[in-house]
């Protein structure tokens, strides 16, 4: 990891609590341009809390946020939204326009109120519709589509946005074995072409199979930040997620995750409330 | 829809692709049927109003019509009463009814925008009751008989005093930040009250024959004997809220991706709210204030504008005014045209929009997807 390339985004020492709560705290952790990490965990352990306080949706309790160098305290949303663009978990199934005006919603940070949208828009949302293979679908009712074309179409809303930064609550969540892939190798593609993406996922392996480096965030507190090799032993998921699994290597030398039973007790994302 | 034919890794199946060129041709066929209709529904409410100044008891003439408008525009001596017919009975009425409708119709578009719930209507906060409320205070109080603009000063004072009371509550739970959710249920509460509290008033001035027949008539939403002072009075709370409510179609748009996603690309979603729910307080206040609280018409006329062109805002809000105004206006000749005598317009509004809005349930394919 370098330094000397800016971080678009830094977690410096953030917590958050909710009421008397503590959902996490002292959360350090950076995305660089070129990098796509995956944020792990239990559930209930606060990733959707942590990527909405990335995008400055919540104020921290503790510490700041920084994105592409500046505190996201002092930024407009439009301002935060030319910096990342958020892929929320709970995008609508029934999204009542077609594809290219939702896509075209990610030119709207870069347009003034009255300022009709211009070529440069239209071409950011070609470029976004060709990335997501989602050009034929261009005139047709979000609501038609299916689920893997459906979070295609978010993405290339997300994309359209031009947005250095992505930040993708679960967007494989609900998808087929295919789908996933499909998904995943798209973000790797997007990232390799110079942006950073920090992707919640629930699936270890194929997070090890596509991502750089894996932050698991449990019991409120990040318990690693590597990379999947280093991260993924049986003693840190027993530990994170109460489940005695094995690590092995598949082919290509990549870990993946054989999950046997989960430990006695409660799991370590329930016990962190 | 769980499943689809998108390529596997590997295979790429055939599937039926649309080309660059056919693709541009179906977003301009889009963009032109949008222009089309627009165009077409600026035609037919000229065509509605000029009907709506022929009918009535008094028979008059297409060129009377024409040479009484014309004679008014070019500042000449009226030719005779029938001048003033047109001019100052008919005229003013169609324009309350124009405005009205649209006011109506674009608040309740942006409404079920704001919240993504097709049931939204004018109504949904608690505006249109408070306003009557005021209104039905004024007419019980025997303050509303003294001036003209009397009556729809106190509707709207009793929808500002609704909305005022709504947001307090609402910021109260919300401890200072406004959830829709929140919004909506205090708007139902409160406008059960508002309802509750007129039907107290009416049932108190039953026993006065005048007082009660005033407000049982206003009630069911009227536009007789509306002049000059009502368009002028309505006309620019009116066209302010609707022209703010536009300059936020973007936001609406961006609002249909949920909180989350309108945030993600920009849009102070509390902001927005506030700045929309505000807007169009203002048209329902100032509609309700000049025409009574006309039912159907913020329901009913924004889905129907939604079939033909989608629920992109920039299109529907602008299509849902002219499509609201059309609607009310023709509602107006109706009930004026009915041999029973008079009928109120609010009844001919239900009676048109209540099988209407069933119809146009039963033709969707899923219900769920209104919004």
């Amino acid at each position: 990891m370098t330094t000397a390339v800016t971080a678009l985004v830094e977690a410096e020492g953030v917590g958050f609590s909710y009421g008397p709560r503590t959902i996490f705290e002292q959360v350090v952790l950076a995305v660089r341009p070129g990098e796509l990490v995956a944020l792990c965990g239990p559930n209930g352990a606060g990733k959707s809390t942590l990527l909405r306080l990335l995008l400055g949706l919540h104020a921290p309790s503790a510490g700041q946020v920084r994105l592409g160098g500046l505190p996201v305290a002092t930024l407009s949303r439009r301002q935060i939204a030319r910096r990342a663009a958020l892929l929320p978990q709970d995008a609508p199934v029934d999204l009542p326009l077609t594809v290219r005006e939702a896509v075209a919603l990610g030119r709207l940070p870069h347009l003034d109120r009255f300022q009709p949208e211009g070529a440069a828009d239209g071409e950011a949302v070609e470029r976004a519709l060709e990335a997501t293979d989602a050009v034929a679908l261009g005139e047709r009712p979000v609501a038609e589509l299916s689920g893997g074309e459906r979070q295609r179409v978010h993405l290339a809303r997300a994309l359209a946005q031009e947005a250095p930064l992505l930040l993708l609550d679960e967007p494989i969540a609900g998808l087929d074995l295919a789908h996933q892939l499909q998904a995943l190798d798209l973000l790797r593609t997007i990232v390799d072409a110079g942006r950073g993406a920090l992707v919640a996922l629930h699936d270890l392996s194929l997070a090890a199979r596509r991502c750089d480096r894996m932050i698991l965030l449990a019991g409120g507190r990040i318990r690693a930040d590597d990379a999947p090799a280093v991260v993924l032993t049986p003693e840190t998921l027993a530990q994170v997620f109460g489940v005695r699994a094995e690590v092995r290597l598949d082919g290509d030398g990549r870990p993946f995750v054989l999950p046997h039973e989960p430990l006695r007790g409660v799991p370590p994302g329930d016990s962190a409330r | 829809m769980p499943f689809d034919t998108a390529p596997v890794a590997g295979s790429e199946p055939r599937r039926v692709r649309a080309t660059a060129a056919e693709l541009e041709t179906t977003r301009r066929r889009a963009a032109g049927r949008r222009l089309a209709i627009g165009l077409g529904l600026v035609v037919v409410v000229a065509g509605a109003l000029v009907v709506a100044l022929l009918v009535g008891p008094a028979r008059l003439s297409l060129a009377e019509v024409v040479g009484a408008l014309g004679r008014r525009l070019f500042g000449r001596e009226a030719a005779s009463w029938r001048d003033t017919v047109v001019v100052s009975v008919r005229l003013p009425r169609a324009l309350v009814a124009l405005l009205v409708g649209g006011g109506f119709a674009v608040a309740g578009a942006a409404l079920q925008g704001l919240f993504r719930n097709p049931l939204a209507d004018p109504g949904v906060l608690g505006v249109s009751s408070g306003a009557s409320l005021g209104a039905v205070v004024a007419i019980s109080a025997g303050i509303a008989g003294h001036a003209i603009w009397t009556l729809p000063f106190a509707a709207f004072a009793g929808a500002a005093a609704d909305v005022l009371l709504v947001f307090a509550i609402a910021a109260r739970r919300g401890r200072g930040r406004l959830f829709s959710g929140t919004l909506l249920l205090v708007g139902v509460a409160v406008g059960a009250l508002n309802v509750s509290l007129t039907t107290f008033v009416l049932s108190a001035a039953l026993a006065r024959y005048d007082a009660g027949r005033q407000i049982v008539y206003w009630l069911l939403g009227a536009l007789e004997a509306r002049t000059w002072d009502h368009v002028l009075l309505g006309a620019p709370a009116v066209l302010i809220g609707v022209a703010i409510i536009n300059a936020h179609a973007r936001e609406l748009d961006a609002l249909l991706l949920g909180e989350m996603g309108a945030a993600s690309v920009g849009v102070d979603v509390a902001r927005v709210r506030l700045r929309v729910v505000l807007a169009s307080a203002l048209v329902v206040g100032a509609s309700v204030a000049v025409a009574g609280p006309i039912g159907f018409v913020g329901l009913l006329v924004p889905h129907l504008i939604r079939l033909a062109v989608g629920s992109a805002h920039r299109a529907l809000l602008p299509l849902a005014f002219l499509g609201g105004g059309l609607f009310l206006l023709i509602a107006d000749v109706v009930a004026r045209t009915l041999p029973a005598r008079e009928i109120p317009v609010g009844v001919v509004t239900a009676a048109i929009g209540a099988p209407a809005f069933l119809i146009l349930l039963l033709r969707r394919r899923t219900a769920e997807t209104v919004s």
